[in-house]
């Protein structure tokens, strides 16, 4: 049976607390996009239901029928629970749902388990409706939520889980796993793994989708240079990315990992940032600007996805916020 | 597996099992149908989150077998068959169930059927509970419609499903009201208390046989209630409710100050007249009870009052034998029609002591000590 990619520390800390008997009700996962938050709960809920554990390792059997069925989404008290097809937000029918599930015994196992990924898609109806089930959990029931964007949760729902920071992958864990588990060959495995910038998921859907790494390719170019870009080129640009929805989000998502280490890079902090992403320009660009600046535009970032999150329009908000990109000369060599 | 059955059997064992099948699952295999060979029948099993029913369908079992069918697919396609017999066959390398009426035929693919949920038997477990499947019935409907339909409080949800001291009981309450039933057990059953979703049991009363013997059996973890019918193998299982139902006989009054005795098809008629002028003001009326005199010629009249503001008012009297002094309260009027609607005795009995304090409604005859149904006054608004 083939365990989760990396995040070994949090594995090891959830085995010792079903060990100890320690189980907590609520689990928030933390981390950005595709790192593998919702593959690390269903991990810990097979570890939790599994028959014949290795509470040392960590490690479900893989064999028993709580195994076999959580891994095939067949486990009756295993719920994911995800917003209705079609819909972004998770509805407050569906979480009422889960709610009643809640205070029903498991039909199988020893818990009832609910998986509730990208937690910050919920509207505050549906936080509320799913608060009671946090405050006086019935017995057996464990809630793990994950969230990329755990700053923009209700207090509330934070302070009634125990929290499971994950960090991206090492590229050197990403290129492992494509080389081991999916048979890449390694020179293709690690220069995916370096556009995947610690995102297993990514790396994962990337290998059967050659589009979406050349159009990872195009925008970390795009972004490298878009400091040095005029005025109209950057408007040019904020066009283009607005076309399409998903497009915009990708990107978005892409800088502000590339800000996030951009920002860490003007702070000195170096040995934090990403090796996915060329790091000696990240360096320069967080030299050229200081702390206060590249973190100024990693805020308006998270303020442009939430815009877009909220039916903003898109072109609009990608014009300000391209306008709002600090000016820097090109690298020596670039352009 | 190979096996012929007969549509019409077919049909109606896809009908009991499809009341489990789940209509918004995110779980691939809980919108299927388990089929498997048992003996010379053909078990069909279905199950949700919360309930999972089994029955067995009589079948010229040639080969042995199990698979699994999506529920809605095999029930549409063996309902628009002919009565007539039905061969099934497995390819078990497609995991595809070809389905043969008299003049067409499919082929139906399904899932690995190891992963569906087991759903447990009575056999083997020690003392279950005998019933019998019309009273079952009965004690459903008197007591699930007290049960309350929202989350905010679950364990109002359930019914209390209680052995002791040889007694079968089934509880249920919300704020305002309370219904209990109970009935006397045949043989030994061990003590102890279950918490049944009401709806379980709803979809239970739609499903038992006419008559027979039903086994109610607690799985050992004491996570799952099981009813066996013995009329084609149906069993129910269910999960149950989390939490301590309150002491509810503490809530039933001792004594009763004021006895009244009525005409069941009276009461029950006059609380229909009164609720359709209580529907817009909050379901009140008022009960007048006047004891009448001791002479034998004026008896007792319980007086009905609803009104509808700005439309009208109306008052239905009802001949009463009272014991015990007049009053009068108030009650919602909708608790007053639920519990005369499930109740078939030609008289019932309706106890009270202060306006503040709860009413009683009981049936008359045998079931007087086997029904109880409390219901809380409400406040004068004027
Ligand atoms: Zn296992």
């Amino acid at each position: 049976m083939q365990t989760i990619v990396g995040h070994m520390e949090a594995r090891r800390r959830l085995a010792r607390a079903v060990a100890s008997g320690q189980v907590s009700h609520a689990y928030l996962f933390t981390g950005p996009e595709s790192i593998g938050k919702t593959a690390l709960a269903l991990d810990f809920a097979r570890l939790l239901e599994c028959e014949r554990p290795d509470l040392t390792t960590g490690d479900p059997c893989g064999e028993c029928s709580s195994c076999r069925t959580i891994a095939h989404s067949n486990h009756p008290d295993v719920t994911l629970v995800e917003a209705a097809e079609g819909k972004r937000l998770l509805g407050v029918d569906t979480v009422r749902e889960v709610a009643h599930l809640a205070n029903l015994t498991p039909s199988a196992g020893r818990w009832r388990i609910f998986i509730i990924p990208a937690a910050e898609a919920m509207t505050p109806n549906t936080v509320n409706a799913l608060l009671k089930t946090l405050e006086e959990p019935p017995p057996g029931v464990v809630l793990m939520l994950t969230s990329a964007e755990p700053e923009t949760l209700l207090p509330t729902l934070i302070s009634r889980c125990q929290s499971v920071p994950l960090q991206p992958l090492s590229a050197a864990e990403v290129t492992r796993a494509l080389i081991e588990r999916w048979g890449m060959d390694a020179t293709a495995a690690h220069e995916l793994a370096v556009l995947a910038n610690g995102r297993i998921g990514w790396a994962v859907r990337a290998m059967e989708h050659p589009e979406m790494r050349e159009e990872r390719r195009q925008q970390l170019a795009q972004m490298l240079t878009l400091t040095a870009a005029s005025r109209d080129e950057r408007i040019r640009a904020a066009a283009a990315l607005a076309a399409d929805g998903d497009t915009a989000r990708r990107a978005l998502e892409l800088w502000t990992l590339w800000w996030r280490d951009v920002t860490l890079a003007a702070c000195g902090a170096t040995h934090l940032t990403s090796e996915g992403a060329p790091r000696a320009e990240a360096e320069r660009q967080g030299r050229a600007l200081g702390p206060q600046r590249a973190e100024a535009f990693l805020r308006a970032l998270l303020a442009a996805k939430v815009a877009l999150d909220t039916n903003a329009n898109p072109r609009l908000t990608f014009e300000v916020l391209l306008l709002d990109l600090p000016h820097l000369a090109a690298a020596p060599g670039r352009r | 597996m190979k096996l012929t059955c007969k549509q019409q059997d077919l049909a109606k064992g896809l009908s009991i099992v499809s009341h489990a099948v789940s209509t918004r699952t995110t779980l691939p295999i809980l919108s299927h149908i388990l089929v498997a060979t048992e003996g010379d029948a053909v078990r069909l099993s279905a199950t949700n989150l919360e309930i999972g029913i089994t029955c067995r369908v009589p079948a010229n079992v040639k080969e042995e077998g199990t698979t699994t069918v999506p529920a809605r697919l095999f029930t549409d396609f063996v309902n628009s068959l002919p009565p007539a017999g039905v061969d099934l066959a497995l390819q078990p390398e497609s995991q595809s169930l070809k389905v043969s009426g008299q003049r067409s035929q499919a082929t139906i693919r399904g899932m690995d059927p190891s992963e569906f949920p087991s759903i447990p038997a009575a056999e083997g477990s020690e003392t279950p509970v005998i019933l019998d499947a019309k009273e079952l019935r009965e004690m459903i409907a008197q007591t699930t419609f007290a049960a309350a339909t929202d989350d905010a409080r679950p364990v109002f949800t359930g019914v209390l499903a209680r052995v002791h001291g040889g007694e079968l009981i089934f509880a249920a309450a919300d704020s305002f009201r309370l219904a209990v039933r109970r009935t006397a057990l045949p043989g030994e059953a061990a003590d102890g208390d279950v918490l049944i979703p009401a709806r379980t049991l709803g979809e239970l009363a739609k499903i038992l046989p006419a008559e027979g013997v039903v086994r109610m059996v607690v799985t050992p973890n004491r996570n799952q209630v099981l009813f066996e019918a013995e009329v084609d193998d149906v069993r129910l299982v269910s999960n149950l409710i989390s939490g301590q139902f309150p002491n509810f006989e503490a809530i039933v009054p001792k004594g009763a100050a004021t006895r009244a005795t009525l005409d069941a098809t009276q009461f029950r008629q006059a609380a229909k007249t009164a609720s359709l002028f209580a529907r817009d003001s909050a379901n009140i009326v008022k009960l007048k009870v006047d004891a009448g005199e001791n002479d034998g010629m004026t008896p007792g009249i319980i007086t009905l009052q609803a009104t509808a503001e700005e439309v009208g008012d109306a008052t239905t009297t009802v001949d009463a034998a009272v014991d015990g002094k007049g009053l009068e309260i108030i009650f919602n009027v909708k608790y007053l029609t639920d519990v005369l609607g499930v109740i078939d005795t030609p008289e019932v009995a309706l106890e009270l002591n202060l306006p503040s304090q709860p009413g009683v409604v009981k049936p008359i005859g045998d079931l007087h000590d086997k029904y109880t149904y409390v219901i809380m006054p409400m406040h004068s608004t004027r």
